[in-house]
């Protein structure tokens, strides 16, 4: 373990660390985007009653209101991750580190993970129970193939978050440059999610996972390394 | 069809005018050229090109609507160059030179949303379907469209020049799966008849003069309108300072 490893392993953990204490503390972050992505998943569920009974039909459904609602609740969390840095002086504390910039992102990165981590399986509880969605036997591959996507969905948002923060619109900027970029692994979480609730098996779920373990490949990389040139202040 | 014709004619005499009298030097010769390549373009498409043989009428939209889609990755492609380009220089010139062809690309694209429509209504029956080519295209579109309005909501020079870099150089990661796209997935959209082995024999003579002639016109046109737009680019850029 050489001693810059060591260093910028630390730095990720120090900003982590950060954000998760003031999570811990403040407590206002998860209930809020838990209570958002509900009443969103709520609101789409109602094209259940409007379509009568059409979900017990169509797996898409429940998928795509699953993952609306939490995208939706991911730009809460996302620019309210933004504009901590950008109220507190914008990380100029950790630019001073001789590290990679790429440090500070992966360590955006884990607490936007958690969050959205932390919210999924209420989600999924609130879908079942409201919408008489199927319990899937699948449960644990369910679980991993969100969580998967999810990491992708965090990554984006991170890197873009923190480049709308410093615009004139702020946060309100971030979905119009999020969700263009997310459309593939939306569609692939989607796919996925569906053939998992309708309990089809691994070999049929395995080409959208590749998809989606791509897409998150991709942009990690191209994040982390871009990253630099978004806090050169 | 023939007060259609006196009119097309009219309006050329006079954009023609417009650009003998006010434009200058290079960019004088550009737009007389791109008038007439695009006038003998038109000709050629209407009168020379034969009728496909299912489609009949309505495939000579391939004849713009190809070019423009061509042209359009040729623009990304350069903005995604001269954005990494300028993240290495950091020279206002190479941040303008990737924002005009940013504009003028997404206008080329928006041209290729707009004919494909029209192309496909009577050809598939539907204005649009979300296969892998027409989904792609669409985000492509809204990531470049997503770029010009990051620039127009950050007013510090430096910053809009290096934010926009970042996003030039992400979105073009897309256009090279909306290339591939009918390759790697079954599209309803058509796989590539000319940009493959043994595609330009496929088409005859008259087609291949129709394309070329519209593929020309269209890159006369691309250049005449970067540069008008680098140089009102430059004009805006001194007035602000």
């Amino acid at each position: 373990m050489s001693k810059n490893f060591k260093l910028y392993i630390s730095v990720i953990l120090a900003v982590a660390r950060k954000d998760l204490r003031m999570e811990l503390r403040n407590k206002e972050m998860i209930p809020l985007m838990l209570i958002f992505a509900l009443v969103v998943s709520l609101i789409f569920g109602f094209l259940d009653l409007s379509f009568g009974n059409i979900g017990e039909r169509n797996m898409d459904l429940y998928s795509g209101v699953f993952w609306i609602s939490i995208l939706f609740a991911s730009i809460l969390g996302f620019s309210r991750s933004a504009m901590i840095e950008k109220e507190a002086g914008g990380l100029v504390q950790f630019l001073s580190i001789p590290v990679d910039s790429s440090a500070v992102f992966f360590g955006k990165l884990i607490p936007n993970v958690l969050f959205l981590f932390s919210i999924q399986l209420s989600v999924y509880f609130f879908i079942i129970v409201f919408f008489r969605a199927p319990v899937s036997e699948r449960y644990i591959l369910l679980i991993l193939t969100s969580s998967i996507s999810i990491i992708g969905i965090a990554a984006v948002g991170t890197f873009f978050s923190t480049l709308s923060a410093k615009t004139n619109l702020r946060e309100i900027f971030l979905p119009i440059l999020m969700f263009p970029i997310l459309i593939p692994l939306i569609i692939a979480s989607i796919k996925s999610t569906s053939l998992l609730f309708n309990n089809k098996g691994w070999e049929e779920v395995i080409d959208w996972v590749k998809l989606i373990m791509v897409y998150d490949l991709v942009s990690i990389t191209l994040a982390s390394i871009l990253f630099e040139k978004l806090l050169d202040e | 069809m023939n007060l259609l014709f006196v009119s097309a004619v009219i309006i050329c005499l006079f954009v023609l005018i417009f650009v003998i009298k006010f434009e200058k030097g290079l960019s004088r010769w550009l737009g007389i050229s791109a008038l007439i390549s695009l006038s003998w373009a038109l000709y050629s498409i209407i009168f020379i090109a034969k009728l496909d043989r299912f489609q009949s009428v309505p495939q000579k939209i391939f004849y713009i609507h190809v070019p423009s889609a061509w042209i359009s990755f040729v623009a990304f492609f350069l903005v995604f160059i001269f954005s990494l380009k300028y993240l290495y220089t950091s020279r206002s010139r190479d941040d303008l030179l990737a924002n005009s062809f940013a504009e003028v690309g997404v206008f080329f694209n928006t041209l290729v949303l707009i004919t494909g429509p029209i192309w496909a209504k009577p050809i598939w029956g539907v204005w649009w379907t979300w296969d892998a080519r027409l989904t792609t295209s669409l985000i492509l579109w809204l990531l470049y469209v997503a770029y010009l309005m990051l620039r127009s909501y950050i007013d510090d020079f430096e910053r809009r020049a290096r934010l926009s870099a970042i996003l030039g150089i992400f979105s073009f990661l897309n256009v090279p799966i909306v290339h591939y796209s009918v390759l790697w997935w079954r599209t309803l959209h058509p796989a590539p008849v000319v940009i493959r082995s043994g595609g330009m024999s496929d088409l005859p003579m008259s087609m291949h003069i129709a394309l070329w002639s519209s593929c020309f016109s269209v890159v006369v046109l691309f250049i005449y309108l970067v540069r008008k737009r680098y140089k009102i680019g430059k004009f805006i850029n001194l007035k602000e300072f």
